[in-house]
């Protein structure tokens, strides 16, 4: 135990993630109690950035160097500390560390007895002395009522612990088809021992489905666990509800695909007689089979197809929901006669519904094929039905529109979607600028969403409050920038260049300087383009081939090369200073990465200086966006390895013959490795997939990202290869 | 021409044609590093002429240097630890006047650095050679004491307390309680 304050040696360790975890923790959690000291933290860190900020661009013209070489001038240069060749200096991060803090670590963690939470409640067996690597929410009860008092006790990640209290978002689902999911702040834990937290919070009553987080006060650090920790609400059987499930579902479906079909699974076997399993079950196993295989699954859930509509009948009465579910599956297994059986039954019992609405539309648009005025006033019709449940009406009422290019109707239909759906206005916007006769009605809704940005709104669960603001700035400037285009088809060429102006300072954006400089160039403003051209130029991920071309597209205009060379390097500049700026810069909590190869062979990594600049690719085959990511991604890696970055790809794939399979058959070459006891993701607190972490020469975290097109940049300002 | 051959190139390429004698692929180093190994002996000598000094020096030298430099794919720690050393030389070899803190380049454009920011860079440059070096070596560079020690003919004690009173006078400069 710290008495009194801690030395100021002890302060800056902590401050410079210097300092083994044991101590780590002590140390927060006497500075949750000390301002004093927490004022010196802030301190030590600002001068240690302060002191590692770029200082600007040497001045010396190479022409002087190669003056000197050219006369044979000979200067003798020391090369490393005392050995020869290219050694490279320890970092005081880790050289001071001793190895057997962390042995220690690791002993104490392997005999301390561990927390047990149980399916049906969460029961508290023992105290853990060990540093935790893993954070955890214990959530009882386990099977929650809608509307229950949930008891919560939080074990902290190191770098919430200390923090006197600590705050629990929720994303939650509530009942309904697909509706869209709000978060809130459910309420604070508090501090009970070390890294313990407890607190009592309640969702909102017609929430069937929530993903929790915890942060700190300020939202600089989110503790989400990949997304893990889930409140289902249970029925009285003690099982979960039908919503819960489909909820979960709709919210996992595009980030874990093995979660989802899990999910979908335990709906079927939880509710049989209920259509939405098998229908969202069908739609996901489907398409990820082979056409053989698919089509005996289409027989047999279309043999199962009279057995669902029989049960739904039986149900006393039918809800309009379980008729949606039945005629999406005879839509699904291409059955239309069933279909249009079933959408006749609906519209007859439930006329004004959302769902018999949407079959209307269908028949409108069937039987007023290639009569777009026609098919406008069926959609208008069947939206005066009930103007609140119309959504398909509405959103195929506004396509229509713009397809027949009625001014009056675009905007009729914009402002029925808008009542609707407020969240859509920039889309709108963009897509009644398009339009000459609406384009003024499009500006006014870009600016104002433009305005709507600078007002307080939901931040997702997953974000801390500096990603969340610099997500809007981004949106910020992609509505600007359409906005400056607009304005300048309008013929405002000097509110367009301002606008695209304020654009461009939102942030380093390359599909945005690219939009700018042609506006320039169009504008006749070659200086200006020359600027954002040498931004675009400056990005790593520029191709060289982009770059020579810009000689034949300037013309006359372009510039010496020495010239070019300057502007180039002082975009350069900028972008290394945006990025250092937004840096992070901590010490993994491990250096050592357990893995397995491909073959299943044990692997350790290290982290840590002496390896240069590294990047950590968490990906996984069974999700999504990482297999958006991966074809980017691998070429990315291929790029960055061959100039000396060393890439390691970690997976959870417990099959490593099966992803060697994939990766051979797309003709992927990142190199990979399986994670089986999540060793390398508690290593490096990674939750989540896509995610990059690139950690400098000194095997400090400087950069993380979901996205592979950040890789280039994080590794070209932190010392690594420029240009393309 | 925008670009020359040698922006296509790679480190390990460029490394082995500045060892045979090309000036072009010096000069691509020197494009591709300058600015990183200028900000590193900058920091240490607080100086911009005697920063420019070294960093010319430092290209003068490397044709020859390079030789024994091993492509292990970390030229560019290696190159700033040249400068590093370099830096040390002029330094140890003394100076004529200690060089003022205006003496030291702010970061171009912007001109919203915050007060605290500036105030700590000055605090930096205008400490004490023997502190400021021992300070920028270990919170920037990442040297360990035992390493500075090595490279600066003192014990590694010696560093570790050069450090802690490189922090007294930056937290009393900076305005810290």
């Amino acid at each position: 135990m710290i008495l009194g304050h801690p030395s100021f040696a002890r302060l800056r360790a902590f401050a410079l993630d210097d300092c083994d975890e044991r101590r780590r923790l002590r140390i927060a959690r006497h500075l949750g109690r000390c301002t004093a000291c927490r004022h010196r933290v802030q301190s030590i860190r600002g001068i240690v950035a302060a002191a590692r900020e770029p200082v600007g661009p040497a001045t010396v013209p190479f022409d002087a160097i190669a003056a000197r070489v050219a006369s044979g001038e000979r200067v003798l240069l020391a090369g490393g500390a005392g050995a020869p060749g290219n050694r490279e200096p320890s970092t005081g991060a880790t050289a001071g560390i001793p190895r057997s803090t962390h042995a220690g670590a690791r002993r104490l963690a392997g005999v301390a007895t561990l927390f047990i939470a149980l399916a049906a409640g969460a029961v508290v067996v023992g105290v853990p002395e060990a540093i935790a690597e893993n954070s955890e929410l214990w959530i009882s009860p386990g099977a929650p009522r809608a509307g229950a008092t949930l008891e919560l006790r939080y074990r902290a990640t190191a770098r919430l612990a200390g923090e006197e209290r600590l705050v629990v978002r929720a994303r939650y689902r509530t009942t309904g088809p697909a509706p869209r999911p709000r978060v809130i702040t459910l309420g604070e834990l508090r501090r009970v021992d070390d890294a313990t937290y407890e607190g009592r919070v309640v969702l909102p009553d017609s929430a069937t489905y929530a993903v929790l987080a915890v942060e700190d006060a300020e939202a600089r650090y989110v503790d989400d666990h990949g997304q893990r920790w889930e409140v289902l609400v249970h029925g009285e059987a003690g099982r979960p509800l039908l919503d819960a499930l489909r909820q979960r579902y709709l919210d996992v479906r595009m980030r874990d695909t093995r979660l989802a079909r899990e999910t979908l699974h335990e709906m079927v076997a939880l509710h049989p007689d209920h259509p939405a399993g098998p229908y969202f079950l069908f739609g996901e196993e489907s398409h990820v089979l082979p056409e053989e295989a698919a089509d005996s699954l289409r027989s047999a859930f279309l043999a199962d197809l009279p057995r669902l509509e029989a049960a739904v009948r039986a149900g006393s009465p039918p809800t309009a929901d379980e008729y949606w579910y039945l005629i999406m599956q005879a839509r699904a297994l291409d059955e239309p006669a069933a279909r249009d059986r079933l959408a006749g039954e609906l519209i007859a019992r439930f006329p004004a519904h959302g769902a018999a609405l949407q079959q209307l539309a269908y028949r409108a648009a069937a039987r007023h094929r290639g009569n777009r005025l026609a098919y406008l006033a069926a959609l208008d019709s069947i939206w005066r039905i009930a103007p609140d449940a119309a959504d398909q009406a509405v959103f195929d009422g506004f396509r229509a529109a713009r397809a027949l290019g009625d001014a009056a109707e675009i905007l009729r239909w914009a402002e029925r979607l808008e009542t609707l759906r407020p969240d859509l206005a920039p889309g709108n916007g963009a897509a009644l600028i398009r339009h000459q006769s609406t384009r003024e009605h499009g500006m006014a809704r870009l600016r104002q969403s433009i305005a709507d940005l600078a007002s307080p709104a939901e931040r997702p669960l997953t974000l801390t409050r500096a990603e969340y603001d610099a997500s809007r700035r981004r949106e910020a400037g992609t509505y600007l920038a359409t906005l400056g285009r607009a304005l300048l088809d309008a013929g405002r060429s000097r509110a367009a260049l301002d606008t695209l102006s304020r654009a461009l300072e939102t942030g380093w954006n390359t599909e945005l300087f690219r939009t700018v400089a042609d506006t320039r160039l169009q504008l006749g403003d070659t200086t200006g383009a020359l600027r954002s051209f040498a931004r675009l130029a400056a990005d790593p991920n520029t191709s060289p081939a982009f770059t020579d071309s810009l000689g034949a597209r300037l013309g006359d205009h372009h510039v010496t090369g020495i010239a070019w060379d300057a502007m180039v390097d002082s975009a350069r500049n900028a972008l290394r200073r945006e990025l250092i700026e937004s840096s992070l810069d901590r010490a993994p909590l491990r250096t050592e990465l357990r893995l397995r190869d491909l073959a299943g062979k044990p692997t350790e990594l290290r982290l840590g200086a002496g390896h240069g600049i590294t990047v950590v690719a968490f990906w996984s085959r069974f999700c999504p966006p990482s297999l958006a990511e991966l074809p980017r991604l691998d070429a990315v890696a291929r790029r960055l390895g061959e100039s000396g970055v060393r890439i390691i790809g970690v997976t959870d794939d417990a099959d490593g013959s099966a992803l060697a399979a994939f990766l051979r058959e797309g003709g992927y070459a990142l190199p990979t490795y399986l994670d089986p006891d999540r060793d390398a993701n508690n290593a490096l607190s990674n939750r989540t997939t896509p995610h990059y972490i690139v950690l400098d020469e000194r095997g400090r975290i400087r950069f993380t990202s979901h996205s592979a097109a950040d890789l280039a940049r994080h590794v070209a300002v932190l010392g690594g290869r420029w240009g393309g | 021409m925008i670009r020359s051959v040698e922006r296509q190139l790679d480190d390990v390429e460029l490394v082995r044609r500045a060892r045979a004698g090309s000036l072009d692929a010096l000069g691509e180093l020197y494009r591709r590093h300058g600015d990183s190994m200028f900000d590193a002996a900058l920091r240490l000598l607080a100086s911009h002429q005697d920063a420019e000094d070294v960093l010319q020096d430092v290209f003068v030298g490397l044709p020859r240097a390079l030789q024994r430099y091993e492509e292990h794919g970390t030229l560019a720690p290696w190159l700033r630890r040249i400068a590093v050393r370099r830096a040390l030389m002029v330094l140890r070899a003394g100076r004529k006047m200690q060089p003022l803190a205006s003496d030291h380049p702010r970061p171009d454009a912007s001109g919203d650095d915050p007060t605290r920011s500036i105030a700590a860079r000055d605090a930096i440059a205008s400490l004490p050679d023997s502190l400021r070096v021992v300070f920028v070596l270990k919170e920037v560079e990442g040297y360990a004491h035992e390493e500075i020690g090595t490279l600066l003919g003192i014990s590694a004690r010696a560093s570790a307390l050069r450090l802690h009173r490189a922090w007294k006078i930056l937290g009393r400069r900076v305005g810290e309680p």
